[in-house]
Parts: structure tokens; C-alpha cells; sequence
């Protein structure tokens, strides 16, 4: 049985008695023996007024394609008076069998879509006005010599507000149309897409122009066996239905056709093409051909500028600092002036994920800077808060491609590339940038710690913690059976404290048979304490280990590493600079923390001048950083209260702190999420709350705390206090309602 | 009879100094009583041997400390003590060490002792105030100003290299080391309460002063009386701190007449010394005309001879001092002093017995004490009021003694707990 024939007229057209006709045709059979006129039952022979055109687009589903593809239909013809515009017309095919198919149409009087059209088959036409019999030559050529002139962009407007300019298929299951549209406010929410002549899904998108119209873009998802013998774009106008009809084959299919036809478009559209196809296709389990959709992608991104500096309308973008966060995100600052149009979305696109909402997320940074930049150009902004900070939480496996779309009220878009700085090999040096950005006075610094600064820190931290450390461990004189007690001290910037606290120890019998492990927490002393240490030994006969791990880890994870190697039943984690008062000072902690069966007990710390530098910590609210809740050292520099009850106090610092090694390793040591070292001791007193434990304070027990002398080449860069900053709103992020409820009953 | 190890920041053969001297002394006078004594005594510069620190003069040793920190006085090369020094020990199997100094060694040197043996007495001599004051032991400031007390920031105030936690370290090693001796010999009273003052327990502070020889010097006689009233007589290194510019500006201020009969004799050395205060010390003294003589170094078998031609010995040093070994010699010449009114000089000259005060560096009140001094009859109520120092045998004496108390107290004392137990293991 034969297949039915499918045609469509995708325009006809009538002035002075001439119709054209553009369309295509596809037969069961080899071919068409005749074409017939029927205007009014008067039947007119097109036989020398019709040219096959080569239609590759055209689908001929399971059947064999005619070589050339010669699908396409083009008639030019002088019919006479009779043929009038808005006639409806109709064509007789007469197929070999001799039965006949009826094609039918409307005659149109556009004479815009006319020349459209024309142009599009300009080779053709010419070729057919070569056949056409003498007679209608003359004025069938007149009427097609307009395609050569200018046309009226506001011409066509008037008269047909939409045009199909490009429809392609860049995936078997994702239809792509691309046209004009005249006056889009009015008319493009009609705008529809019919396969055959069911509506389908769609997704619409406007892409203004400097001329007031605007590119209207169109997507939609199909079967992926799709194949309607018509796809219409069809607009309901007051006027009527204008379509237009195209075969589904009429498209041009995959990546290669998609980055042909973007070619032909400016930039802005083609991104608009591709994040709409992006945005609907990432939605699917396993986008299929990415890689060269992403090249796509890159290949365009870097034709975009990487900063906006408009004068008409006045828009400025800057991106001051784009770095990648590792595999997580991003993070961003810069500025922006904007102020004199309506903004309705800034939007970070990364290739083939999800857009993400800059404009809300971010955080809005006062920019002096900016503001008198802007008043030295005559800007009058309306507010300082002109910069931006913000963490994008979108992991990139690279960093190229990345964009920030800035849309108007009106939908015009601009593009700001984004030149992203990929993940340092050291996060620290990262870490410190980003800590380095903003100042502690920031008028909305919980929001920027919660959202930017603290998710990116965190992000980077983890990923320079990833690798396990390879540990040396060099002991020196022979190591203790069965110690009682294992101190861990990690050394980090002066370790001269090591002899001072040998020197301490070896007068202190209490000490024999404890263990001693220091920690090398600093690449840069490692060799001369390696060298010294034979020294040390020689001179003290205190025997100890020395874990190094090559690399500056911080407090927290240089203590879990000296904890991981101790042996002792109990864990005394103690600072370089503490230095004992007296003999005896160890197992009187011990017995304090057996006689109250503590979680963690820590001596009296007092400074070299006696006065007091821990007595139990106490929490107290910041006002300076929106109210965290910090560290609290009560009585600091004062003297010290007469006081030798243990208590039982809620933190203790880490300087000097005494738990069960067990219960340590139970609770999984000290947090390593804190950098460098700061916050990790209430930390782990928190915890040892929270598990049930009651920590104590055993002011009976007096050491020595040279606060931060082991810091001092730290100095007090900007960093270092706003790292404090981060580790104290971690710190929060954890027990602020824990500490809450201890600071309410105390 | 004891196996005494004597140790010394300086030989004594090469090192003029007190302490040297002191060791010195105590040496012969040990090894005259039969006991047997070995002298390590630290000297500068390297061996020149590899692989050793230990050079020889004639029976003593010589340890040629390699590396030395001046703020913690502690050895850098710590193997030179706990390894070659610790050697040395042990094969003298001493019974009791006498430490004259840590300086130039190492604290780490008491630090072996202890480890040598746990009953070992260790005595250290104190001879100024080192392990306190930065300022060469000296409790001077930068200014020259006396100071009173040490503490971490006054101290870092006067060296600004050093933050008060470094002082404070200091001073924690230091006590660290000095926790291990059994004895602080303090030959002044004065220098014994600042020890007691910086914390050093007071139980472990002995009051002793150096032994002298006594010298043959003739006793004070009336009819010497009207000359050697008008002589002075300075002793010692010519140095800024030891008062001497000082010493010859009040001589400058003299009434001529006293200038015209009396007159200065200068003997000391000025080596160590920058060219420019010799050269000016030169020029005070040449300016001084006929009144005012530099004699010069001079060995100790001089002493008697300079002693018998002074009437009054001046010590205006400008520091505190300890036990000045220049007023012990001037006792044991019976000549009294004229010194400044401080420390271990005040200590030592009993103002108006045994000598004259002056208000410290101030050069108007010495001259006008110099001018009082020109009295015949003071001369020599005071000179016959002086008291020989105490002889070398005494205080060797003295310190075998402290030794034996040592020994008693390091023995173990038997717990009455274990007596018990051994009472009823009896029965």
C-alpha cells in the first residue's frame, strides 16, 4: 500500500493576477506527472511554472530519499485577474497513478514575506523565471526584481509581526526555533508550536533588540522517535492565525547544524540559545553530547568581555576576584553601577548547571573606593554599597565557560565573562586572600560569614587537608613502658620552648616515665630540631618523640596526630609555651581528674608576671562581630583569685588540657574544620558536654602561659585576625545554642 | 680526704680575675691539706685538636667551651659537656664539685654534675649578680643607672632585643640549673639577699667570704701617719665602671695644697679598654701634674710593696660590686678605704671604722671625703680599725665543712614508715 503523500505550503503569494508559492511536496511515488491550478474551477497547467527545490530538511520517514533531495516546491506563475489575495487557492498534484492530491493554501498580499521568501530561494527562482513561458516572464520578473531591493524592517512589522528565521534539532528530542517578533510586548505571548496539529510543550524566551523588536526563541522537548509530518509556528494575531509550517526534516539536526546557525546570530543570542538549551537539558539523567555542547559553550564564552563598562545606559560590571573554590564553588567579588535601569536578575551560568541567583545571594559591600570613582565621572550613586561578595556553591570540574548574565527590566542581557582563577596548590594562600578581603566592621557580616566567607574557607580548608600526612617519627632515648600520661605538644614558629620545658622536666621526678611527643608542626625548624634533638637528649636524658608530618597542619590536627602515636592513659595536650610552676604539677591534674571522674581538667595558666592568663573559659557575645559569641579568659592580666577548689567550668583553653586518651580518641579528637588553631579546645570540651561529661578547673595546679609567644612571627596581618573571626563563627555555627543555655544558667 | 672538683670560667694563670684568684687559692690551699683536686678551667678559642674541648696547663684542664649563649649562659654545643665533659667526670670520680663560675661554660655543667651523681655536693660561688641582671651581672641599666630588681619587663626594658617572656625564660632555665646545687657560696651579705630576693631559698645561701694570704705589709704606724694620709691609691683594672675617670675628676676638684702633698698612684691594668678612654684616662692623669701617677700593671708579688707606700685605698666603683678582692687586700695591708656608699663595698667598709663612704659617682663628695681623709689621726683610727679578711685556710676550712653537711643531708634518710617495717621484719 502506498504511502500517503505530505506536503505543506509554507507561503503563497498574489499581486498583479501573479501567484509564487513556496512549499514542499513528497509523493509515494517516483514522482508527479502534472500540476493543476484550480482557481474557481477554472483549471490552470503549471507544468512549466514549477521547479523542485532541494529540501534536505525534509523527513521522508521509511521511505528512500530522492537523490538531491528535491522535495522543495517553488511555482511562479501569472494566473490572471482571477487571483486575487486572500483567495484561498488550491493545487492538484497529479500523481502517476493519475489520482489526483489537493494541496490547499491562501494567498497572501505580504509582500515582506514575499521577499523573504524569495531571497531564501533566490537561485531557484531564477532558474524557474528562465522557464516559465515567454508571455508571463515579463511581469512575473518584475514582481520578483523586489527581492533585490531594501526592505522596511518596520515594513514587515506592520504587516506580519513574527518570522521564523532558524529551526534546528541540536538533539534528536530538543527542538530549537529561533525567529523575530515585531512589537514583543503584544505579541509574543501567542506565539505557539504545533507538531502536526497538536500543541506542544515549550519553552519561550525574548531576546530584545536595539530596534524595539525582538528575537524570540523557542524550545521544545519531543519524542525522541519524533517525527509529525508538520511542525507549525503559528501566532494568533487579531488579524487572524499567521504560521508558518515546516516538515520536521526541514530542520537542520545535530551540534555541527546548531554551531552553523549560531554563527548567523550575535552573541548575546547565541547564549541565550545555549542556556536555554542548557537549562533544559540538564534537567535529563545523561545530557547527551556534552563535550561538544560544552565546546560550544567555551568557544563563545571567551568572546565575551570580562567586564562591562557601558556609558549609554550607564552599566558597569567588575569582577574583582573569581576563584574557584576547589570541586565546590566559586567565590566572587566585584562591583557594580547599575542604578540607572531596572534590573530583574543577576545570574552566575556555568556551563551545563544550573543557573545560580547571583544578585539575590550575595552580599552587598560598601565600596568607597567605587563611589568616588564613579562621582569623578559625574555618577551620583545612590548608595556605597556598590560592591558584591559572594560564595557561588556551584562545583566546576574546571573553571573555564563561566559567565554572570545581567538582565534588564526590559530583557536585555548582558554578559560578563568570568575569568576564574583555578584552586591554588595551596589553599592557604587562597584562604588567606579571601580573608584578607573584608573587614571586621562589615555592616552585614553574619550574613557574608554564614553564606560566603565561612561556606569558601570551609570548602578550601577541607580540600587542603585531603591527603593523609606522611609521618617521621624519630625517638630519642628510649621510650616509656606503659606511660601513665602522654603530653603532646606540636611546635610551630620559636622552638627553643623544647629545651625550656626539658629543662623543666628533667628536674621533675613526676615526669619520669611519661611520655613526651613533639609535634613538628613548621617545615621550616624541622631540620634544626632534628639535629638538636640528639643534643637535647644527651643534655636532659628526658626522653622524647618527634612526629613531623612535612607540612603545617595547625593545632588541631597536629595534636590528633601526636594523640594517634601516645600511649599514655591519659592525654595531656599542652602548648610549647606553657612551662610548669613547680614539680609534681602532672600528677596532681591526674588525681584531680580521677577524684571528680572529669571529662577534661586544665590547670591555672598565669603569665610570666603571675598574673592570671586561664582561670575556665566563659563565653561572651561580640558586639563587634554581630554578636558571636566568643572566648572569654575571666580576670585576664589581673591577679589571680585565691581560690584551690577544683570547679567545674564548661571550657577549658587547650593550652594545657588533661583527658582520658580513650575518651579522646572516642569523640574523635580535636576538630581539624578549625584553621591554624583557635576554638578547637571549647571544641572539645562542648563535645565532652554534650556526651555527658563534666569538665573541671583545678586552680591548685599552677603552670606558666607565654600566650602567643609561639605565634609571635605570625605578626598581625589583617588575615590572622579575621581567621580568628572565621574559627569563632565555626565555633558558633556549632554551640550557639549550647553556649546560649550555659551563659543563661550561669 | 675528698676528690674536690674545682671548676673556673678562667684559668687563673691567664685570667686575672677574682674568681680565678679565689679558685686559685682554694686549690693550693686544698691540695696542701692533702686532698686531691682537679681544676677545669675554661679558656676561649677552640682546642685545635678535632674531636676534643680538652687542651692541659701543667695539672689542670682545659675546657675550650665551643659555643656560648650570653643571654641564657647556656653551652650550644651541649655535647661537649654532657659528652667529653661528662667523660672527663667520670673518670676523676670527683666527691665534691666547687663551681666558680658557669660563665663562658654552661649552666648545662651543673646539670651533668647532678646527673653524675644524685649526692654529689655542688657548690657554686657566687661572685656578682649574672644569673639576675643581663647587664653583665652588673644591675647597672644601659644609662648606667643603678638598678634595684630585676624583673621580665623591667628587664626587657632595658633590652628591647629581648621581650619579657624571653627574660622570663631566662630566668626559668637559669633556676632550672640552679635547683640542682646544693650550696650558693656568697661572699657578701648584700649579694646573698638579692639571691634571696630573686628567690634562690635562703637555706642554700652561705655566707663566705674568699680566703686571702695575709700580706707583709707593715702595720699602721703614727709616725707614717702624716704622710700616708695624703696618699691614694687605686687598685685594679682602670675602668669606667670601676670609677676611675670618676676618681680622677674629684682629684681634679682637690685643694691645690693637697695636690701639692699628697699625691695618686694609679696601678691596674687598662687593657680591654677602647683607645679612646685610655687615651682620655691618659690625658686626666697628665693633667693632674705631679699629684697623680699610672704605675701600670703589677704582679702580686708587687702588692706588699704598692700597699706600704698608700695610705688610703679608693674603690669608686660605680656598680654595686660584691666583695671587692681590692678591699680585702687593703685590710690585709691594714689600709682603710674610701669607697662608695653601695652594695658590697658599704657592706665590706664599715663607714667610719674601717674607712669612708662616698655618695655613689659622685665625684664633689669624694673630693670633699678625700680632703677630710688628709687627717693624720683619722688615718690611723681607721686603718687600726680595719680587720684582716679571713685566711684561705679558714674558708677552705669552711667549705669542707658545708661539704660534710652536704654529704649528711644527701645521705637517705631512713622513713620512720620503713623503720617500722623493719622493726616488725624483726621481731
Amino acid at each position: 500500500m502506498a504511502e500517503p503523500a505530505t506536503w505543506c505550503i509554507d507561503f503563497a503569494y498574489a499581486e498583479q493576477g501573479c501567484l509564487f508559492v513556496f512549499g514542499w511536496f513528497v509523493e509515494p511515488g517516483p514522482g508527479f506527472q502534472g500540476l493543476l491550478l484550480n482557481l474557481n474551477g477554472k483549471h490552470v497547467d503549471l507544468a512549466r511554472n514549477v521547479i523542485r527545490t532541494s529540501r534536505p530538511d525534509v523527513a521522508t520517514p521509511g521511505r528512500t530519499r530522492r537523490p538531491n533531495n528535491d522535495y522543495g516546491l517553488l511555482i511562479a506563475a501569472e494566473i490572471g485577474p482571477d487571483l486575487v489575495p486572500g483567495a484561498p487557492i488550491e493545487l492538484w498534484v497529479i500523481l502517476p497513478d493519475g489520482s489526483v492530491e489537493p494541496i490547499g493554501a491562501e494567498a497572501s498580499d505580504n509582500r515582506d514575506r514575499f521577499v523573504h521568501f524569495a531571497r531564501a530561494n533566490l537561485l531557484p527562482l531564477l532558474h524557474l523565471l528562465g522557464n516559465v513561458p515567454d508571455a508571463q516572464r515579463p511581469r512575473l520578473s518584475a514582481i520578483a526584481e523586489r527581492v533585490r531591493a531594501p526592505t522596511d524592517a518596520a515594513a514587515i512589522a506592520a504587516t506580519d509581526p513574527f518570522l521564523v528565521s532558524l529551526i534546528c534539532l541540536p538533539f534528536p528530542d530538543v527542538l530549537l526555533v529561533l525567529g523575530r517578533i515585531q512589537e514583543p510586548r503584544r505579541n509574543l505571548a501567542p506565539i505557539e508550536l504545533f507538531f502536526d496539529d497538536s500543541p506542544a510543550r515549550r519553552r519561550l524566551r525574548l531576546i530584545p533588540g536595539a530596534d524595539g523588536s525582538a528575537q524570540f526563541l523557542l524550545l521544545a522537548e519531543i519524542a525522541p522517535a519524533f517525527s509529525p509530518s508538520r511542525l507549525i509556528v503559528a501566532q494568533r494575531a487579531p488579524s487572524g492565525r499567521h504560521a508558518l509550517s515546516f516538515a520536521h526534516s526541514d530542520i537542520r539536526q545535530g551540534l555541527p547544524a546548531l554551531d552553523a546557525m549560531l554563527m548567523s546570530l550575535d552573541l548575546d543570542t547565541q547564549f541565550a540559545v545555549l542556556e536555554d538549551l542548557t537549562d533544559l537539558i540538564i534537567t535529563r539523567p545523561a545530557p547527551p553530547d556534552l563535550p561538544n555542547l560544552r565546546r560550544l559553550w567555551l568557544e563563545r564564552t571567551d568572546l565575551l568581555p570580562n567586564r562591562l563598562e557601558r556609558a549609554f545606559p550607564p552599566v558597569r560590571f567588575v569582577i574583582d576576584q573569581a576563584r574557584q573554590v576547589g570541586p565546590h564553588g566559586v567565590f566572587l567579588t566585584g562591583w557594580r553601577a547599575l542604578a540607572s535601569v531596572g534590573i530583574r536578575s543577576i545570574v552566575f551560568r556555568a556551563p551545563f548547571l544550573p543557573p545560580f541567583d547571583l544578585g539575590a545571594a550575595w552580599v552587598a559591600d560598601p565600596r568607597h573606593d567605587v563611589w568616588t570613582l564613579l562621582g569623578k565621572e559625574g555618577v551620583r550613586a545612590e548608595t556605597d554599597e556598590l560592591g558584591f561578595t559572594c560564595y557561588v556553591p556551584v562545583g566546576l570540574a574546571e573553571p573555564g565557560g563561566c559567565l554572570i548574565a545581567i538582565t534588564a527590566e526590559d530583557d536585555t542581557t548582558w554578559r560578563v565573562r568570568l575569568d576564574i582563577t583555578p584552586t591554588p596548590d595551596d589553599p592557604m594562600t587562597l584562604i588567606r586572600a579571601i580573608l584578607s578581603g573584608f573587614p571586621e566592621s562589615h555592616r552585614a557580616l553574619r550574613r557574608l560569614l554564614d553564606h560566603h566567607i565561612g561556606p569558601a574557607i570551609g570548602a578550601l580548608w577541607q580540600a587542603s587537608q585531603r591527603q593523609p600526612p606522611e609521618v617521621t617519627r624519630l625517638a630519642f632515648g628510649p621510650e616509656p613502658e606503659a606511660p601513665r600520661a602522654s603530653l603532646v605538644v606540636p611546635i610551630w614558629g620559636r622552638w627553643d620552648f623544647i629545651e625550656f620545658q626539658l629543662a623543666e622536666f628533667a628536674n621533675d621526678p613526676a615526669m619520669r616515665g611519661q611520655e613526651l611527643i613533639y609535634v613538628i608542626d613548621d617545615p621550616s625548624i624541622y631540620d634544626a630540631i632534628r639535629v638538636m634533638a640528639p643534643d637535647l637528649f644527651g643534655c636532659y636524658q628526658v626522653p622524647f618523640t618527634l612526629l613531623y608530618a612535612a607540612r603545617n597542619m595547625g593545632f588541631g590536627p597536629a595534636s590528633n596526630l601526636g594523640a594517634a602515636a601516645a600511649r599514655g592513659e591519659f592525654l595531656l595536650l599542652l602548648n610549647s609555651d606553657v612551662l610548669p610552676a613547680e614539680p609534681g604539677w602532672l600528677p596532681a591534674l591526674i588525681a584531680a581528674h580521677r577524684a571528680h571522674a572529669a571529662g577534661a581538667v586544665g590547670p591555672r595558666l598565669l603569665y610570666e608576671d603571675g598574673s592570671l592568663q586561664h582561670g575556665g573559659m566563659r563565653f561572651l557575645r561580640l558586639a563587634l562581630w554581630d554578636g558571636l559569641w566568643v572566648n572569654d579568659h575571666p580576670l585576664k592580666g589581673q591577679p589571680p583569685p585565691e581560690e584551690t577548689e577544683t570547679r567545674a567550668c564548661p571550657a577549658l583553653t587547650g593550652a594545657c588540657l588533661l583527658l582520658r586518651a580513650e575518651l579522646f580518641q572516642a569523640l574523635g579528637g580535636l576538630s581539624e574544620d578549625y584553621i591554624v588553631g583557635d576554638f578547637e579546645d571549647s571544641d572539645l570540651c562542648l563535645r565532652l558536654l554534650d556526651a555527658g561529661y563534666v569538665n573541671y578547673y583545678v586552680p591548685s595546679v599552677s603552670l606558666y602561659h607565654l600566650e602567643r609567644q609561639s605565634q609571635a612571627e605570625g605578626g598581625a596581618s589583617p588575615w590572622r585576625g579575621n581567621l580568628t573571626l572565621y574559627n569563632c563563627w565555626l565555633h558558633n555555627s556549632r554551640w550557639d545554642e549550647t553556649i546560649a543555655a550555659l551563659e543563661a544558667d550561669a | 680526704m675528698s676528690r674536690v672538683l674545682l671548676i673556673v670560667h678562667g684559668h687563673p694563670e691567664l685570667s686575672r680575675g677574682g674568681g680565678e684568684r679565689a679558685a686559685e687559692l682554694e686549690a693550693e690551699q686544698l691540695r696542701a691539706l692533702g686532698h686531691q683536686v682537679l681544676m677545669i678551667a675554661r679558656v676561649a678559642g677552640p682546642s685545635g685538636r678535632g674531636g676534643t674541648p680538652f687542651t692541659m696547663r701543667g695539672q689542670d684542664v682545659l675546657f675550650h667551651a665551643p659555643s656560648y649563649d650570653y643571654f641564657l649562659h647556656s653551652q650550644r654545643a651541649k655535647w661537649a659537656i654532657w659528652r667529653d665533659l661528662r667523660a672527663l667526670i667520670e673518670r676523676f670520680q670527683p666527691d665534691v664539685a666547687h663551681l666558680h663560675h658557669y660563665v663562658h661554660i654552661g649552666l648545662e655543667t651543673i646539670r651533668e654534675l647532678r646527673k653524675y651523681s644524685a649526692s654529689l655536693p655542688i657548690v657554686l660561688t657566687l661572685h656578682e649578680y649574672l644569673a639576675i641582671c643581663h647587664s653583665n651581672g652588673q644591675f647597672l641599666t644601659p644609662d648606667g643607672t643603678l638598678c634595684h630588681q630585676a624583673s621580665p619587663s623591667d628587664c626587657a626594658a632595658c633590652f628591647p632585643d629581648h621581650s619579657r617572656q624571653d627574660f622570663f625564660l631566662r630566668e626559668r632555665f637559669i633556676k632550672s640549673a640552679f635547683a640542682l646545687v646544693d650550696r650558693f657560696i656568697c661572699p657578701s651579705r648584700f649579694l646573698l639577699e638579692r639571691y634571696a630576693a630573686w628567690g634562690v631559698a635562703r637555706e642554700k645561701l652561705v655566707l663566705l667570704e674568699n680566703g686571702q694570704v695575709p700580706l707583709a705589709v707593715a702595720p699602721p704606724a703614727a709616725r707614717d701617719a702624716d704622710l700616708l694620709c695624703r696618699r691614694f691609691a687605686f687598685f685594679g683594672q682602670a675602668t669606667e665602671l670601676k670609677g676611675i675617670k670618676l676618681l680622677l675628676r674629684a682629684a681634679e676638684l682637690l685643694p691645690a695644697a693637697l695636690r701639692a702633698e699628697g699625691r695618686l698612684d694609679i696601678a691596674g691594668t687598662v687593657t680591654h679598654q677602647s683607645a679612646e678612654f685610655v687615651a682620655d684616662f691618659r690625658a686626666m692623669v697628665a693633667a693632674l701634674g705631679g699629684f697623680a701617677q699610672y704605675h701600670g700593671p703589677y704582679r702580686p708579688d708587687e702588692l706588699p710593696g704598692l700597699m706600704a707606700r698608700a695610705g688610703w685605698v679608693v674603690v669608686p666603683s660605680l656598680w654595686w660590686e660584691n666583695s671587692p678582692i681590692v678591699i680585702q687586700e687593703a685590710f690585709a695591708a691594714r689600709r682603710p678605704v674610701i669607697c662608695a656608699d653601695i652594695g658590697g663595698m658599704a657592706e665590706k667598709v664599715a663607714n667610719g671604722r674601717a674607712g669612708l663612704h662616698f655618695r655613689v659617682n659622685d665625684a664633689r663628695d669624694l673630693a670633699s671625703v678625700m680632703e677630710r681623709a688628709a687627717d693624720p689621726a683619722l688615718w690611723l683610727r681607721l686603718a687600726n680599725g680595719t680587720t684582716p679578711p679571713p685566711a684561705i685556710g679558714q674558708t677552705v676550712d669552711a667549705l669542707l665543712g658545708l661539704f660534710d653537711t652536704i654529704r649528711a643531708e644527701h645521705q637517705p634518710q631512713t622513713k620512720p614508715r620503713a623503720r617500722a617495717a623493719r622493726a616488725r621484719r624483726a621481731d
